[in-house]
């Protein structure tokens, strides 16, 4: 009788965060089996039907690790054995609870073998410096993040900077870099004129923009100077938001006042931004941080050749290859983001 | 080693004019920075006994000159040290920074000597008091300024700042805050040994200058600021008052709000080094309070005070009475400044709200503020040396039954003896000696 022939992604998974970990200097089966639990768990965490995307740090000690976060708070939610069998309880107990701004921590045991865990947060702001950025503040203090960084991609990162990205595919994959979303939100705000805040708004705008793809479906944002639709044969079919949803007014308030006021006006753009991202089509930004439309439909209108290239992808990156087409003359670039995290940029003189 | 002989930056020493120089055409016409047809009405005004007239208009010109030559430090920067975070590079420094607080800066700048800033300040309270809106000559027409304050505001203005051929900030404080961002120090750099050996505002100082590189710098220069920051300010720590400590802990806060990674990390060393994370507030709520306080010192210190003083005196009684730490000191000076009043008086309007603040602090509060602000408070030192305010000092101290040994330092445990002794002459020469310390005398 022919046996079955099984192909799992455990070894290479528990390899490489072994690998990390090391780098790390830590030398931990436990916290290496763990880890590797969590890499596959996260993938598709659901409760009650509802996806959970919680991001866990590992530690030495919660107390410390906190001292970097500011206004940081933290509550123990249990404790069990320092083993991956107890991976399934500690996400039941802590992912519902978690968030954007709640997190897991995990802190490994001193001498007996018993972890303890929960959630925690930090003061934070629309500029404060993201988790994932933060774990890397103090190097001297161990501790590793993993969450999930788009549908079939993990992240692991250590304090010292190791970084792994596991991409659960079969497919040949791309680097997948933050370069690109970088480089889209430079030409977003390539017309804020104002100097001396311009670099914080690209900061922002960049991370605000890295944050909200991480937990899209897939997506495409255009980008031009005084875009005008109607103008583009192309781009008919799409709803424009009047008045623009101005990032950068919003931000400017925020940096001016600080009041409770500016910060809610700020994540009501934010908010919204993450409302467009899970309608279909394309979301068109403007030079000055402005998003002017979305569900913007891309139709070609000349049909192509026989001998133009063949396009693999899905409608999606079908219609990234079309808008390709219309840098230059009504787009500055283009952004583009798959189902499965592959993240690409496209621009002028890019 | 005296730490007054040994110091970072001085202010220049060349003698413009003596102190024995009464005459105010004589001291009017080595007023290098004005026309001579100015100096020439100065002279006129004093002959023909306005001296109001000339008082204010010589007080006027001279605070614009020392605040344009403040401005061009960088408003952001001026912002810093006087640890104003309303201060911002869109700031008109001619109205965003008060009289006293740019009297101050100077001191610290190296701009004018101790002295001189003893005697400016005391004229400035003159010229102030008689420029006031509330003093109404038609109520008292023998209250008028005497030839001899008018005197003593020329000179000191001349002196000072007039004088000087060029009004500017002492070079070896420009070249110290330039090495700050473009060379790594060591322990034996002659500019750590001296700064070492300099009075306490000189750390002072070279904190503000180090907080505020970290805001502004960018690569190379941010690297040898934050090596810097790691040398000096662990070497120091000890040595530092709380007010410091919390400015570094709300530095490290801002940074990490405002989402600057670099500086963080530079600021995080710093304070993994001296394990000075208890000085990171939880919020950055402290920056209002500030504000808030600030502006009440500078109504104190402005024209009007008694008409200015009870609108952000109320604004800060608003805030609530659980004061941010990082924010205590601040706050504890405007309310002073609101009950011990000046020479002439006090606000009435503005003491129920300073009572409700006042009401609000706890011995542990007050006991931070000895032990950690005063000694370093020009503001309040130079108002003990007023017979007026020390009544109204005494009266306060009495009521809140501290006790001595909780004090640490001795002139200021002898400062609050004298207090609740009633004892005003030692009040005196003790607050006198201190504001002598704080000014680096």
């Amino acid at each position: 009788m022919l046996q079955p022939v099984l192909v799992s992604f455990r070894d290479q998974t528990t390899g490489r965060i072994h690998d990390l970990l090391a780098d790390e200097g830590l030398a931990c089966a436990q916290s290496q089996n763990i880890l590797s639990y969590f890499a596959g768990a996260l993938l598709n965490y659901k409760e009650e039907g509802v996806e959970f995307f919680p991001s866990i740090v590992l530690c030495n000690s919660i107390d410390e690790f906190l001292k970097t976060f500011p206004g940081s708070v933290s509550h123990q939610i249990g404790s069990a054995p320092f083993q991956p069998e107890s991976g399934p309880q500690i996400l039941k107990d802590c992912a519902p609870l978690s968030g954007p701004n709640w997190y897991i921590f995990i802190e490994r045991p001193d001498e007996d073998d018993i972890l303890r865990y929960g959630i925690f947060t930090y003061f934070r702001l629309p500029t404060a410096i993201p988790l994932h950025e933060a774990v890397t503040i103090d190097p001297d203090q161990f501790s590793v993040l993993i969450r999930k960084a788009s549908t079939n991609t993990i992240d692991v990162r250590g304090s010292k900077g190791s970084l792994l990205t596991l991409i659960f595919s079969t497919v040949r994959e791309q680097v997948v870099s933050s370069e690109d979303i970088s480089q889209f939100a430079e030409r977003c705000c390539k017309a804020v004129n104002e100097e001396n805040i311009h670099e914080e708004f690209l900061r922002y705008f960049s991370r605000l923009l890295e944050a909200s793809l991480t937990s899209c479906h897939g997506t495409i944002l255009a980008c031009g100077e005084e875009l005008n639709i109607a103008d583009i044969e192309e781009m008919q079919d799409a709803v424009e938001v009047a008045p623009k949803i101005n990032f950068f007014e919003a931000f400017s308030q925020f940096k001016t006042g600080e009041t409770a006021e500016s910060i809610l006006t700020l994540q009501r753009c934010e908010d919204l931004l993450n409302g467009f991202l899970k309608c279909d089509g394309i979301i068109l930004f403007d030079a000055s941080g402005c998003i002017s439309a979305y569900r913007v439909f891309f139709r070609p209108t000349k049909v192509e050749g026989e001998d133009a290239p063949k396009i693999v992808g899905g409608a999606r990156r079908r219609a990234f290859e079309g808008l390709k087409g219309l840098i230059g003359k009504n787009l500055d670039s283009v952004l583009f983001r798959s189902q499965d995290g592959q993240t690409l940029f496209c621009g002028e003189d890019a | 080693m005296n730490g007054a002989d040994i110091q970072l930056w001085t202010a220049p020493t060349q003698v413009t004019v003596s102190d024995g120089e009464s005459n105010p055409a004589a001291i009017a016409s080595r007023a290098l920075q004005l026309r001579s047809r100015e100096q020439h009405q100065i002279a006129s005004n004093f002959e023909a006994g306005n001296y109001e007239m000339a008082s204010s208009f010589v007080w006027m010109r001279t605070m614009a000159l020392l605040k344009k030559q403040l401005a061009s430090l960088g408003i952001e920067f001026i912002g810093e040290l006087l640890q104003r975070p309303d201060i911002d590079e869109y700031s008109e420094i001619s109205t965003a920074v008060s009289d006293a607080e740019a009297i101050s800066l100077a001191r610290d700048l190296g701009i004018i000597t101790s002295v001189q800033t003893m005697r400016l300040l005391h004229s400035q309270q003159v010229v102030t008091h008689f420029a006031a809106i509330d003093n109404d000559p038609s109520l008292d027409e023998d209250e008028i300024m005497t030839r001899e304050e008018a005197i003593g505001c020329l000179r000191v203005c001349v002196q000072g700042v007039l004088g000087q051929e060029t009004v500017s900030v002492a070079e070896d404080f420009k070249s110290f805050r330039s090495k700050l961002e473009t060379e790594t120090f060591t322990l034996q750099s002659p500019e750590i040994v001296k700064l070492f050996s300099s009075p306490y505002f000189f750390m002072r100082t070279a904190i503000s200058i180090l907080l505020s590189l970290f805001k502004t710098g960018k690569g190379a220069q941010l690297e040898h600021t934050a090596r810097n920051a790691n040398l000096i300010i662990p070497h120091y720590w000890e040595q530092l008052k709380a007010p410091e400590r919390w400015q570094i802990g709300q530095a490290y806060a801002q940074e990490f709000s405002e989402g600057r990674k670099e500086s963080v990390k530079g600021l995080h060393a710093v304070l993994v080094s001296v394990g000075g994370f208890d000085y990171v507030p939880e919020n950055l709520r402290s920056s209002t309070f500030v504000q808030v306080a600030s502006s009440v010192i500078a109504a104190h210190q402005g024209m009007n005070n008694f008409y200015n003083e009870p609108a952000p005196m109320s604004e800060l009684a608003s805030l609530g009475t659980s004061i941010p730490s990082p924010a205590l000191a601040k706050c504890m000076t405007a309310v002073l400044c609101v009950k011990l009043g000046n020479s002439y008086g006090t606000s009435h309007a503005a003491q129920e709200p300073a009572n409700r603040v006042l009401g609000s602090l706890s011995k542990e509060r007050w006991y931070y503020y000895f032990n950690e602000r005063l000694g370093h408070d020009r503001v309040i030192l130079s108002k003990l040396r007023d017979t007026r305010c020390q009544g109204r000092w005494v009266s306060i101290v009495q009521t809140l039954g501290l006790e001595a040994d909780q004090i640490s330092d001795k002139n200021i445990k002898a400062l609050f003896n004298s207090t609740v002794q009633n004892d005003m002459a030692k009040l005196s020469s003790v607050a006198l000696r201190l504001m002598d310390k704080a000014l680096g005398s």
